[in-house]
């Protein structure tokens, strides 16, 4: 798909910086800015652990560049998700970014898109109490991960929470 | 036919055995014991999202198994 304006750009770009800036917890900038312009310049990439920082910056910005963007990886993951998501969680999903998962301690959560901060634990009247930070130890895509939080927090939340980090929602 | 699915970098990685074919089934366990072995987590899981449990050990009539790399606390 080419680019048709400064605006798909601009937003393909802010979507990739956002991804990144939220997947990756480890990586220096540096290090992200090296393999993303290092990827820029090959003339045919499938480089895999890019697959979650970039984003959304595959479509436009990759083929104008001439570089074939594989979104195999997350559209796999994209896939594996949707088949473990009730109706309901689906739907919430598509519409609103997040679904709702009962632990099996009986709290509520809220998995948003994403798998860095992404989990927010409700109080009993919906309101968010804290914001909790696991996910798997792998680099795998977004869709991956939140659907070993929903597997975890259903069967072990208590295991869940041993294993998070806890900010202020 | 049984399913399991093995996340990783590349998304998941799909393998199915049939649980009256003993060497699918030997190769579904080994690599099962292999992931387990690294850490991984095990969730047998239904078809209609509902709450799935999690498995120690390999279960070779369950209907999907997905495998996800070990949990560490983030950011």
């Amino acid at each position: 798909m080419p680019l048709t304006g400064y605006g798909d750009f601009a937003s393909s770009t802010a979507g990739a910086w956002t991804n990144w800036t939220t997947t990756s917890s480890t990586t220096s900038t540096t290090t992200a800015a090296t393999i993303i312009w290092y990827t820029w310049s090959q003339s045919a990439t499938t480089t895999a652990g890019l697959q979650g920082a970039m984003g959304g910056i595959g479509g436009a910005l990759g083929s104008a560049l001439g570089v074939v963007h594989d979104d195999a990886p997350r559209q796999r993951a994209r896939q594996l998700l949707k088949a473990n998501l009730t109706l309901e969680q689906t739907k919430q999903l598509e519409d609103k970014g997040w679904f709702e998962v009962l632990g099996s301690l009986g709290k509520r959560y809220r998995v948003w898109q994403g798998q860095v901060r992404n989990v927010i634990r409700l109080g009993e009247d919906g309101k968010p109490i804290d914001r909790l930070c696991a996910h798997p130890a792998e680099d795998v895509p977004d869709e991956d991960a939140m659907l070993a939080q929903k597997l975890l927090l259903e069967v072990d939340e208590a295991a869940f929470s041993a294993i998070a980090n806890r900010t202020a929602a | 036919m049984s399913e399991m699915a093995i996340m990783g970098r590349q998304g998941d990685t799909k393998m199915t055995w049939t649980p009256d074919n003993k060497p699918e089934v030997d190769a579904a366990r080994k690599t099962f014991d292999d992931l387990r072995g690294k850490g991984y987590l095990a969730f047998s899981v239904e078809a209609d999202g509902g709450k799935g449990k999690q498995i120690f050990s390999f279960e070779p009539h369950a209907a999907k198994i997905i495998l996800s790399p070990p949990m560490r606390g983030g950011a």
